[in-house]
Parts: structure tokens; C-alpha cells; sequence
């Protein structure tokens, strides 16, 4: 049966969402081409990770464990990935167009002598059955569609973002295959010493997860520091409009909008932003938007999916007590859940 | 005896003078022949059309100095030692006359007691301007001059010349009686003398003669490498000022191999000769809002910087426009205003430079980041706020605005522009607009998504190119159409249309909305309601008023609201305070200096309005966000000049 392939990557115990969405993708091509779906586990002690493998939809995971997995190296990676499509010769090979993912994959399609398509945005099976990758191009004005017909396996890196995913389904369950790969011939010419997490403090915009972002309409300093509180609970950087940053509660770095940086966080929280286009330029890609502005008219609220025409001197402190609340757990009485 | 009739350690006084007088006539011609071969290293350019026009210009400008009047005390300075410069050249021709004939009068010209008064009075006129000059300079020291070496040593040479030839001449006068009271200054000086031994006021007037005489040469020597060069240069370039709309740049030609400004040669000699005609006066920098913001820019410093670099005979090779001579920061700083050219007495062309130096520079890839996502959108979805074209006439939808078919025949093509289509403050400006237009039963309609960005902010960033691409599709579109006439809301794409297209061969017949609405108002088609009044001032956008001087129809607009009152701020019309966002600067994020928003909108604050309005979206937006930055915006509306009429329309 053909197998198509996905390379979990995974951090601190969890998988990344970018897996999540190649799996997804991987079982729209299997029911197209009745394949089936193998997830790729690379790591040490990782066994945890193949039930929400399955749960998300691998029919069987290769659980590939050694001590050299534990953090990534190019060239352990490299070779783990090579010996075991060696054994299988899957028909389709998706990477996570990651860091990790961009570094590898190219190795291993040179390595293998196989089609290669980067940063691509679907992937589907034609008329002559065979696969065919859908990458954005010219400033993803454009898209072009690869195929790669006297190659296999293929490998495509999928860029993240691009697919989405479903809830997972608990009752599913995959086979596990172990494989134990020879990787005391090869040179580690890398090693990781320390793995430092950045702070959302000075994590560069473009890369938080979550965005708490004020204007004008945050009013005080008293209230902005309200604002870092719930930012930094929230594990959130700062960010903030042009006027905010006039009056200087935050630094250039931190603007967001058309003079500044272009954001797209899992969640931005707008707070007394009025929403003029030359600050929506900047996170309107934003996948989740909130909005707390008082004045019912601000475009912002348009934009928003969750709009509150509210005082933020109100607001703040009740969503920063909501959130300790959360952290502390589900509150034992009978009163409201910690949800927010 | 005439001084050069003597004879000195045996050799003739006429010998010495000739010798002098080749000396300096060799170093003042080696020099200007130097700079012209500069001037024609530079592009062609061709400014001798309309000469009746250029005359007349001359006439104003050159003789009438009519610029230098904006500041008036040294405005009269400047004309007195202009006009004793011109008469005094008739003693000038006398004394090289004198010496190179050995004491022979010009015939017709030396020696007619009524020209004496006249060359008396100017030489003590000229004096008195050169005290006042220096006690400004050194006293006063108004910021925009800058207190150099060379300015004194003009001054210096001016008073010495003045002062020798009044001596000379009391000494001269001071042996006979034969002019009588004819010139009375020589003739009170000659009394002075009159106890001097006949024999050491003849001494006395050979020395200073002859130190006149040096004084006179030494000055032809300095003169081509001072700031004096403006004596020679400024009036030709007054004669060949641009008489081009002022409002259109120069198209670039893109198959050449710069488009714009890499090294002194790709400007054209025209733009080279406006540098040797600068005085150094600093009007420019006096009026420039990017200067009084604290920003990297004087464009005096640019012209003087560029006229160093030019002159100074170091190779100049790729890039060696800048060289020091012009930060990158000080040309993103400029808003294109125009003020500084509006000001300066010479007629330099300041914003064209600074935009084809842009132009060079957005060549080589130097730009900013910002400025660098806005001309992305533009090239990808036709408007720099990265908004799609389908959107474009979403803020017309819930009134049902109607787009144009082709060949409808319609009174006017609304042109909305990017700002009024998807910005939340410009739409309000084009929603306003349109239900004046409905109210006023005007038959118009608008292109939807069939219109593009006009391409200025492209242009003026720098991206000739782009904009050209833009504005060639624009042209299509518009001649496929065939509006009789295209009303614009906004000054920028009124410019755009009306002075740069026809440089692509698009003829339309353009009007500001600021204009119809007066059109309207004057054929009756609106009326105002009665109610409390209002006091209102009102900012004159840059490229309606200076470049396109539309000064009066939105005055006579808002004066025509009965709620109205208008109250006029500090610098209006030509000599108007920019708002800071033209030439790009919207999308562009200094970070130097102040906000000029800030800083107009307190001017405007000063005339304690309730309102302040405006007829050009940019104003709008800067203005809006600096009530919203000094915390006024619950007590000072802006309002475009639109949304100020269809409120007070009394047919609503």
C-alpha cells in the first residue's frame, strides 16, 4: 500500500501545530489515493506523542528512538530520515517548512535524488494519479503546481499556516513500528548546548504567539501598566499603534502597522486602538482578534472577532483576574469555571 | 594728475592697472569658465521657451526683487546694494575707463555733474545697507543665516570699496573747486581735506584710488568662489526658472541608465546652475517644515552640500551625489511641500532634486523598510494600504453608488482615490462627497475597482518606474472611459491628473472638489442652513494651494456656510505650514525630530477653533491624529471642507 509520510516535529512534549496540519492534509491525499498515513516520531523517549499521532489521524507511526534524537541536529536528522525511507520508500515525504524543516529536507532529497517542493501550500493527487504540490508564489499572488513524476518519494515541505486541522479523534489508534537506525557512523558536527526561551518581552514581533497591543484610548500610564501585566501573564509580547508610541509607552521596535512591523500572532488583542487602516495593515492577518476600545463607532470592532465596547480601566483588571484564576485551576466552589 | 597717469619706481600708473586688470580678468574667467564646463557636463534640459514669460519673471523677480520683500527690512537691504550695484557701474566703467586711459573721462558717462548726486547718494546708501547687513549678521544673527567667514568678507569688500572710492574722491575734489555741490558727500569730505598740503592730497587720492582700484579687482577674484557667484548666476537662472506646471516632475526616462541622481552629472545643467545661484539667504530653511520639526533635512544645507560637491574638483564618480554632501535622511525627510521653493528669491528648484536623488537612491535599493512595504502594495494590488482591489468601492455600497459604464455619458467621473476608498476618515470625506453630489443633482459616477492608485506616493518616493506603470493604466482606463470632466477629492490625485498625466499622453479635464462645490454654491445648486456659528480655520493642503493655487474656493466655500466663521492661522496660502504627510511621508516613519502634525495642528489650535477643515484626505488624517495626540479630539474637529458642506446643507 502506498505510504505517505509525515515527519512529526514536536517541542517541549507536545506536538507542533504544523504536524497537525500535515496530517491533516496527508489523510485528505491517502483517501484520494487510498494510502496510507504514517507518522514519522523522531526523538528520546517520545512514546507519549503517538497517541495524539493517531488521535490526529497517522494510521502507523515509525517511532524512530535514540539518545541522539533528543534535540535537532542537521546531520542526525538527516541520516535517521534517509536509512528509514531506505526501508520503506514511502511515495510522499512532508516536512514542516520550519526552521528544522528547511534546513533537512533539501539534505535529504539530494541525498535521495528525489522531487523536492518547498513551502507548499496543498498537496493533491491529478488526473494521471499523480502528486502534485500547490506553492505560492510572486508574493503568494500567485500559485504554481509541481509535480514530480520520475521521482519517489517525493519531498514537500508544508508551510505552516497554510491547511488548518481538525479536533483530533480519541478513539483512533496506530501501529507502532520501531526502528532502530545506525548513527554511530555519523559525524555530529553540530551539538546543542542550551536551549534558551526567548522572552515575549523581547521576542521580535513578528514571531509571538500572542500580541497585547494598545493606542491612544489606553489613555494613562496607570492603565498601560495594566496592559503589561495581562501581556505578561499572558506569556504575550507588547506591541501598540503609532500613538502610543508619540507617547512614548512604547519603543519603535514594538510599533505595529504599516510604518512598523506586520504581525500575525495566534491571538492579538487590541486595547484602545481606534483601528485606523495604517494599524490594521499590520495585524490584520492576525488568526484571532479582540478588541477593547469604548467608543462603539472605531473601526477596530469591525475587524475584530470578539468586540467589546468597554472601559478598559474595567476590563483590564477583571480579564487579569480572570486569567490568574484560570492559571490556579478550575475554582473548587460552585462558582463560575476559570474559562475566559 | 589722474593715479595712473603717475608713474611709479618709473613705471607708468596705466601699466600697473592693465597688468591688475589682466591679472584678475584671467583668475575670474579661468574660474567661470571651470564652471560652465561643470554646467555642461550635466543633462540637457531646455528653458528658453516662452521668453515674454521669462521677461517677465526677469523683470519682477530680478530687477523688481520681489521675493526678497518677504522680510522686509533685508528685503530693503538686499535692493539697496542690488540698485547701487547697477548704478555704481557706472563709475566702475569710469574708473577702469580712468586707468586704462590714464585719467580719460567715458564719453557721455564721466564727468556729467548730474550723475554725481546719483553715484554720491548710492555710495552712502550702499554703506549704510552694508552696516545694517553686518549688524545682522553678527548682532541679530537670524537662525537661517549661518555666520560664516564668507558672507563678512563680502560685506568687508563691499564697505571697502564704498569707502575708498569716497575718499579717493574727497581728496580728488579737495585740489579743485570745479564740481561745485554736484556730489555732495565728496564735496563735505573735500572741505575736510581742504587744510591738507596740496601736494599730500594728490598722495592721498592716488593711494586710494588704488586701494579702490584692488579692492574692485580683488572682488572679481572672490566673487566666483563666494556665495557672490549669485551676482552672475541668479539672474540668468531667474530668466530660466521652470515654467512648467508647478506641480509636475520631471518624467524620467526609464531607459536610460539611471533614472534618477547617482552622480553630479545626472542632474541637468539647469539643476546645476540653480546651486552656483544660491545665496545662502536661508528663506528655504526658514519655512521648511521638516527643518522646523527638528528633522534631518534644510534645504539650504542641500543646495550648499551638492554645490560643494560639485565644485570641489574631486573626481566624482558612481553615488558621489552623496558623499556627505546629502544624507539618505535628510532627502526621506522631505514632504515635497514646496515651501522653500515658493520662498527662494532665486528660483531654486528644490523638491525636483530631492526626488531625483530619491530616484537614485530607490535604484540602488536604499530605502526604508516601511516605504518599502507601501510600494509593494502598490505594484501588487494598486494602493499603498495592502487593501484589495475588490474592496475599493465597498465604502459606496450600503448608498449604492453606482460605477461607470463604458460610454455612459455622465456629468463627472468621481475619482475617489486610494485614501477616500479605504480609509474610515477619507471614506467619510468621499461619502460626504457623494451625497453632496446627490443632493446637488449632480449626474456623476465613479471607476470602482477599475481605478488604481494615481502613483504619487511612488513617485515621490522615488519609484519612477512604478509610478509610471501605474499611471499608463490609469490613462487607459480613464481614455476608455472619456470623462468630460474627473472631480477628485483629494489634491494629490488632483495634481496627479491634471499636471502629470499629460506627460503619458493623458489629456483630462480635472477639478478639485474644493472648486466644484464653489461651482456649485455659485449656480445655486446648494444652500446652507441658518444655526449657531462655528468657528472654524482652515489648512491649505500644499498640493492644492502651492502648487495648484487653489487658495480661494474653499475659503469662499466654508465663508459661504452661514454657521461658519472663518478664522485664518499663522502661515496660510503660500507661505502654509505643511501637515507632514506629502511626499510619501505617510508611509513613511522618521524618527528623528518632532511630528510636523504636531506641530501644525497647535498653530491651528492658536485660533481657538472649534474646527479645523481641510480639503485633502492627508490633511485630514495627520491633523485628526495629532487632536487625537494632544487629547483635544472631543473639542476640535477635522473635517474636510466636503463633509462640512453636506452637514450644513440646508436640501439634506
Amino acid at each position: 500500500m502506498t505510504e505517505i509520510w509525515v515527519v512529526a516535529e514536536h517541542t517541549d512534549g507536545e506536538l507542533q501545530e504544523a504536524t497537525l496540519e500535515m496530517l491533516f492534509e496527508a489523510r485528505r491525499v491517502s483517501g484520494r489515493m487510498s494510502g496510507t498515513v504514517c507518522a514519522v516520531l523522531l526523538g528520546h523517549n517520545v512514546a507519549n506523542l503517538v497517541e495524539p499521532l493517531a488521535g490526529y489521524g497517522a494510521d502507523r507511526v515509525y517511532s524512530v528512538e535514540d539518545p541522539l534524537l533528543t534535540s535537532y541536529s542537521t546531520d542526525i536528522f538527516t541520516e535517521a530520515v534517509f536509512q528509514l525511507v531506505h526501508e520503506c520508500s514511502p511515495a510522499l515525504l512532508m516536512l514542516a517548512a520550519t526552521a528544522n524543516g528547511r534546513d533537512y529536507a533539501p539534505r535529504l532529497a539530494g541525498r535521495l535524488r528525489s522531487g523536492f517542493a518547498s513551502d507548499c501550500v496543498m498537496v493533491d493527487v491529478n488526473r494521471q494519479g499523480e502528486l502534485e504540490m500547490t506553492r505560492a508564489t510572486h508574493g503568494d499572488r500567485a500559485y504554481t503546481t509541481v509535480t514530480c513524476p520520475n521521482s519517489r518519494p517525493v519531498i514537500a515541505t508544508m508551510r505552516p499556516g497554510a491547511i488548518g486541522f481538525d479536533s483530533p479523534d480519541p478513539s483512533r489508534v496506530a501501529e507502532v513500528r520501531r526502528f532502530q537506525p545506525r548513527l554511530e557512523s555519523c559525524v555530529l558536527r553540530t551539538r546543542v548546548i542550551e536551549r534558551i526561551k526567548a522572552d515575549p518581552k523581547t521576542l521580535d514581533l513578528g514571531e509571538a504567539d500572542i500580541i497585547v497591543a494598545g493606542g491612544r484610548g489606553v489613555g494613562s500610564p496607570g492603565t498601560w501598566a495594566l496592559l503589561e501585566e495581562l501581556a505578561e501573564l499572558l506569556g504575550a509580547a507588547v506591541g501598540g499603534s503609532r500613538m502610543a508610541m508619540d507617547l512614548g509607552w512604547i519603543p519603535r521596535d514594538r510599533l505595529v502597522g504599516q510604518t512598523g512591523s506586520t504581525v500575525s500572532p495566534r491571538l492579538y488583542l487590541a486595547a484602545g486602538i481606534s483601528g485606523a487602516i495604517q494599524h490594521t495593515a499590520g495585524m490584520r492577518a492576525s488568526k484571532n482578534k479582540i478588541a477593547i476600545n469604548n467608543e462603539r463607532e472605531a473601526p477596530i470592532h469591525q475587524l475584530a472577532d470578539l468586540a467589546a465596547v468597554a472601559d478598559l480601566r474595567e476590563v483590564l483588571p477583571a480579564l487579569i483576574e480572570a486569567v490568574r484564576r484560570a492559571r490556579r485551576g478550575p475554582d473548587p466552589g460552585p462558582q463560575v469555571s476559570g474559562q475566559t | 594728475m589722474h593715479p595712473s597717469a603717475l608713474h611709479y619706481l618709473g613705471i607708468p600708473g596705466q601699466w600697473i592697472f592693465i597688468l591688475l586688470l589682466v591679472l584678475a580678468a584671467f583668475v575670474l574667467l579661468r574660474r567661470v569658465h571651470y564652471l560652465i564646463a561643470l554646467l555642461r557636463a550635466g543633462q540637457v534640459e531646455h528653458r528658453l521657451d516662452q521668453l515674454r514669460a521669462r521677461s517677465r519673471a526677469f523683470i519682477v523677480y530680478v530687477l523688481g526683487q520681489r521675493r526678497l520683500f518677504h522680510d522686509i527690512p533685508s528685503g530693503t537691504m538686499h535692493a539697496v546694494i542690488f540698485l547701487g550695484f547697477l548704478v555704481l557701474s557706472i563709475g566702475t566703467v569710469e574708473m577702469l575707463w580712468q586707468g586704462l586711459t590714464g585719467g580719460a573721462h567715458v564719453p557721455l558717462l564721466g564727468d556729467t555733474p548730474y550723475l554725481l548726486p546719483l553715484l554720491d547718494s548710492f555710495r552712502i546708501l550702499v554703506l549704510g545697507a552694508v552696516v545694517f547687513a553686518a549688524y545682522r549678521r553678527l548682532v541679530v544673527r537670524p537662525a537661517r543665516l549661518t555666520l560664516a567667514p564668507g558672507g563678512l568678507i563680502i560685506l568687508g569688500l563691499i564697505a571697502g570699496l564704498m569707502l575708498t572710492d569716497l575718499l579717493a574722491e574727497g581728496f580728488r575734489l579737495a585740489g579743485t573747486r570745479d564740481t561745485g555741490w554736484w556730489a555732495p558727500a565728496g564735496r563735505m569730505l573735500a572741505e575736510a581735506f581742504a587744510g591738507i598740503d596740496a601736494g599730500d592730497q594728490q598722495a592721498y587720492y592716488a593711494a586710494f584710488w588704488w586701494t579702490h582700484a584692488v579692492f574692485f579687482l580683488g572682488f572679481l577674484v572672490y566673487l566666483p568662489y563666494s556665495k557672490h557667484l549669485h551676482i552672475l548666476a541668479a539672474p540668468p537662472n531667474v530668466f530660466l526658472r521652470s515654467l512648467y506646471p508647478k506641480g509636475a516632475l520631471r518624467p524620467a526616462d526609464l531607459g536610460q541608465k539611471t533614472t534618477g541622481v547617482a552622480s553630479m552629472q545626472d542632474f541637468t545643467w539647469k539643476q546645476l546652475l540653480d546651486l552656483y545661484s544660491c545665496t545662502e539667504c536661508g528663506r528655504c530653511q526658514e519655512v521648511c517644515p521638516a527643518h522646523l520639526a527638528g528633522k534631518p533635512l534644510s534645504p539650504k544645507e542641500l543646495v550648499l552640500g551638492l554645490r560643494a560637491r560639485l565644485t570641489s574638483r574631486a573626481k566624482s564618480g558612481h553615488h558621489s551625489a552623496f558623499g556627505g554632501a546629502v544624507s539618505k535622511e535628510a532627502l526621506w525627510s522631505c514632504t515635497t511641500c514646496g515651501a522653500c521653493q515658493e520662498r527662494c528669491p532665486v528660483f531654486i528648484e528644490h523638491v525636483a532634486k530631492i526626488i531625483d536623488l530619491r530616484r537614485g537612491l530607490t535604484e540602488s535599493g536604499v530605502l526604508a523598510s516601511c516605504t518599502a512595504r507601501s510600494l509593494e502594495a502598490l505594484a501588487l494590488v494598486g494602493n499603498p494600504q495592502h487593501s484589495p482591489p475588490s474592496e475599493r468601492k465597498d465604502w459606496g455600497k450600503p448608498r449604492g453608488r453606482a460605477s461607470l459604464g463604458q460610454g455612459q455619458p455622465v456629468e463627472v467621473l468621481y475619482w475617489v482615490g486610494c485614501t477616500g476608498a479605504y480609509d474610515a476618515s477619507g471614506q467619510q470625506i468621499s461619502t460626504a462627497m457623494s451625497n453632496v453630489l446627490q443632493l446637488a443633482q449632480v449626474n456623476y459616477a465613479i471607476l470602482g475597482d477599475a481605478e488604481q492608485c494615481c502613483g504619487d506616493p511612488a513617485r515621490r518616493i522615488g519609484e519612477e518606474g512604478l509610478f509610471q506603470q501605474l499611471a499608463q493604466r490609469n490613462i487607459e482606463t480613464l481614455q476608455n472611459y472619456q470623462p468630460r470632466r474627473i472631480l477628485t477629492h483629494c489634491p494629490h490625485c488632483y495634481n496627479m491628473l491634471k499636471n502629470e498625466y499629460p506627460q503619458f499622453g493623458g489629456q483630462f479635464s480635472v477639478v478639485h472638489h474644493s472648486e466644484f462645490i464653489a461651482e456649485l454654491i455659485d449656480q445655486d445648486r446648494l444652500r446652507f442652513a441658518e444655526g449657531v456659528t462655528r468657528r472654524v480655520t482652515y489648512q491649505d493642503p500644499c498640493y492644492l494651494g502651492r502648487y495648484n493655487n487653489g487658495y480661494d474656493q474653499p475659503r469662499q466655500a466654508l465663508r459661504a456656510m452661514p454657521t461658519l466663521e472663518l478664522a485664518e492661522a499663522e502661515r496660510v496660502q503660500e507661505n502654509a505650514l505643511c501637515c507632514g504627510g506629502g511626499g510619501g511621508q505617510v508611509w513613511l516613519e522618521a524618527n528623528e525630530g518632532q511630528r510636523i502634525n504636531y506641530i501644525r495642528f497647535a498653530q491651528l489650535q492658536d485660533t481657538k477653533s472649534q474646527i479645523i477643515a481641510t480639503a485633502c484626505p492627508f490633511c485630514k488624517l495627520m491633523l485628526d491624529d495629532a487632536a487625537n495626540y494632544h487629547g483635544v479630539k472631543n473639542r476640535v474637529q477635522v473635517k474636510d471642507i466636503a463633509e462640512l458642506v453636506y452637514e450644513n446643507c440646508s436640501l439634506r
